[in-house]
């Protein structure tokens, strides 16, 4: 039994040095990826909580034991959303006209430059609220647009469209913050 | 080129978890996940002992608590008012400093505080069953306001027996996010012990990455060469080139990649 | 005569002012953090942090009064002496809100455990600590750092700062002393009794011969050695003593 199974095992006879184990092996990352999404430290920690004891409550159910990372990483993030929709941040489609004297495009004019985490850390967090969500979720936590629609409640090519807009809006800043270099 | 952005956002997918979650969401997922198992083979016999020793704590807990309540009331004249800042705390207590004020506290209130601290000491009871020194250990471990409790606790880990890993995860966790330098350093060398067990031997490398403190990336640098760890050849080398690195951990990685590519 | 009952008056009432620049705050637990460059704290029987000056009249500008100092981080100076003091809960947070005229003398009461951090190259000053029971916890780059007449528990991280300890009296451990340049020197009671890690990658580790320092063969034979490493028991063992200096002499001394 590897290492991960054999928590699991434990966890399900309710072991709390299991749950210990599991929370410290995935506590950080579940933790950024609602922070990501939500930004405000107090409600990231009562989600982060509700989503472990979800998980653990659940957890007969988990049959692929190297899944528990992921699952309660999605629980965290359903949950995210939730709180977001409540909030009704708004997931509309602004105008054309958004993007000064630019039409939009579908390819965007990228050059092979230097990024820097900070640099894109920032680029990042100056997106408007729903496009850094739609961003998050699709070039962070790798969830596939469908779904993301699905998630929030939008049309497949808007979900499309706002990634676009909102990755061409990151290269922009990118380039004006003079971290371009060969 | 199209996908640059995606590809450097996915190569360094790990750079962005930064922030830690504080250590008391652990403790309150605990408390939710352990009063409600009720199958617990050996029984949840509460001895009159404990329960006399329980009542015994929870009154002189209540008589502490009054008398706090009671010396904060009088206004020093000599103190200046200073600003409290509302910070997450333990239910019982945040119900405690809401209710301080002059007036009498309801019996309600009083209630509800005794049955919240009852609980909390049943669960703490509870808990105590199944490893005491692990949980003691895992506790400390999250004590953030005193370093010296989490570098004892770190020392006690290296004594405890490894099953399923969680000793090695809770140093590893400890090394990689533990704000004071002199606890990850600790936590390293309790790892330290674990030099042969290829589970930990990635951790390390693996952390070598996170760490910014150049105290703590000259001790694993250090360690990591001793362990012939030749994993971190890429790793030094990168670091010997990034012009942000300070130059004593240059210097180190320098002479690591040197004496691993001799061996 | 008059002249002189004017004079009388007027440097008693000047010490009284400068003595009444006092800021207290009561508090007999949990932890102080300090964002200083440099300071004096000093351990003491009482039930509030007693923060003071130590400038003497002479160095009190007349050209400041009536005006605040300005801090680009926003923080106010909420004592009149060049410092920012806040709750947060069950820790009293204290910013340095002069630039570099800091002088500042505190008192805190025993069980409080003091926690110090100064990352600032510009006018790191020296950091004192003295006849201290309470677990203290420093991390600095610049500073010098002076411990007299201290207990431990303790940990402490420095860069560039020279390190020097006297202990005294029942040692608490765990002791941790961890530097890059810094010179790391540690005077303790001769019936300590102490499980000693001492290392330095490139400098010397100098004991005093009144410490019989009972040595640990270095366990692990397939790691390559590295640096110089002296583990080892003082007085059967007991309290965790590490100090470590990758550049620095390291030097543990004895009365």
């Amino acid at each position: 039994m590897t290492r991960q199974e054999e928590l699991i095992t434990r966890c399900k006879r309710g072991d709390p040095a299991a749950y210990t184990g599991l929370y410290n092996q995935h506590a950080a990352a579940v933790y950024n990826s609602i922070l990501r999404l939500i930004n405000h430290t107090g409600e990231a920690e009562d989600i982060l909580q509700e989503s472990f004891v979800a998980a653990f409550q659940g957890i007969a159910g988990l049959k692929e034991s190297g899944g528990f990372g992921a699952w309660v990483k999605r629980i965290a993030i359903n949950k995210s959303i939730d709180l977001i929709r409540k909030r009704k941040l708004r997931f509309v489609e602004l105008g054309p006209g958004w993007l000064p004297g630019e039409e939009p495009q579908e390819t965007i004019d990228e050059v092979a430059f230097q990024y820097t985490m900070d640099a894109v850390n920032a680029a990042i967090a100056a997106l408007p609220d729903g496009y850094r969500t739609i961003f998050n979720l699709y070039a962070i936590e790798q969830i596939p647009q469908a779904e993301i629609a699905q998630m929030l409640g939008l049309e497949n090519g808007t979900v499309r469209t706002q990634y676009h807009r909102a990755k061409a809006k990151i290269i922009g800043t990118l380039k004006q913050g003079g971290y371009y270099e060969r | 080129m199209k996908d640059d952005l995606e590809k450097f956002i996915a190569d360094n997918r790990e750079s962005f978890d930064t922030k830690t979650p504080p250590p008391f969401v652990l403790d309150r997922i605990l408390e939710e996940m352990l009063p409600e198992k009720k199958n617990k083979p050996a029984g949840i016999l509460i001895s009159f002992h404990a329960i006399r020793w329980a009542a015994a704590c929870l009154v002189l807990l209540c008589g502490a608590t009054f008398l706090l309540s009671r010396h904060q009331q009088t206004a020093n004249p000599a103190m200046v008012k200073t600003k409290i800042v509302n910070r997450p705390a333990d239910t019982a207590t945040a119900h405690l400093a809401a209710a301080n004020k002059p007036a009498q506290k309801s019996v309600d209130s009083v209630d509800h505080d005794l049955s919240l601290r009852k609980q909390a000491l049943l669960a703490k009871l509870q808990r105590r069953r199944p490893v005491p020194q692990k949980q003691v250990m895992f506790a400390s471990l999250h004590d953030m306001e005193s370093p010296a409790s989490r570098i004892t606790a770190t020392t006690a880990a290296e004594k405890l027996p490894n099953r399923g890993n969680d000793v090695v995860d809770a140093l590893v966790q400890t090394l990689n996010s533990d704000p004071n330098s002199n606890v990850r350093l600790a936590a390293l060398d309790g790892l330290a012990r674990f030099y042969q067990e290829s589970y930990v031997r990635l951790k390390l490398v693996d952390a070598l990455k996170k760490q910014r403190d150049p105290v703590v990336q000259i001790a694993m640098i250090n360690l990591l060469v001793r362990m012939r760890a030749s994993g971190i050849l890429e790793q030094l080398d990168k670091m010997v080139n990034d012009e942000n690195t300070y130059k004593a951990v240059k210097d180190c990685a320098y002479s690591g990649i040197l004496e691993l590519r001799s061996s | 005569m008059k002249k002189y009952l004017i004079i009388t008056l007027l440097s008693l009432s000047m010490y009284s002012i400068a003595m009444a620049q006092e800021y207290k705050v009561n508090k007999s637990g949990g932890k102080i953090t300090l964002d200083l460059s440099a300071v004096t704290i000093e351990g003491y029987n009482g039930s509030e942090v007693i923060f003071s000056s130590t400038k003497d009249e002479s160095e009190i500008d007349d050209r400041a009064k009536g005006l605040k100092i300005l801090n680009g981080s926003g923080d106010i100076d909420n004592t009149r002496l060049g410092i920012n003091v806040v709750e947060n809960g069950n820790t009293l947070e204290v910013h340095q809100v002069a630039n570099a005229d800091i002088a500042v003398k505190i008192l805190v009461p025993r069980n409080i455990i003091v926690s110090l951090e100064c990352h600032r190259m510009l006018n790191a000053g020296k950091i004192e600590f003295k006849n201290m029971t309470n677990e203290i916890e420093i991390s600095t780059d610049y500073n010098q750092i002076a411990l007299e007449n201290v207990t431990g528990p303790l940990t402490v991280r420095a860069l560039y700062g020279s390190v020097d300890a006297k202990f005294s009296g029942a040692i608490k451990g765990p002791i941790a002393i961890a530097s890059i340049y810094s010179i790391v020197d540690v005077s303790v009671p001769r019936d300590i009794k102490a499980n000693v890690k001492l290392s330095s990658s490139h400098g010397e580790i100098l004991a005093a011969a009144e410490l019989k320092i009972v040595l640990e063969k270095n366990k692990a034979g397939d790691m390559i050695s590295y640096g110089n490493v002296v583990s080892g028991k003082i007085n059967g063992g007991g309290e965790d003593f590490k100090l470590t200096s990758e550049y620095g002499k390291i030097y543990l001394r004895t009365k």
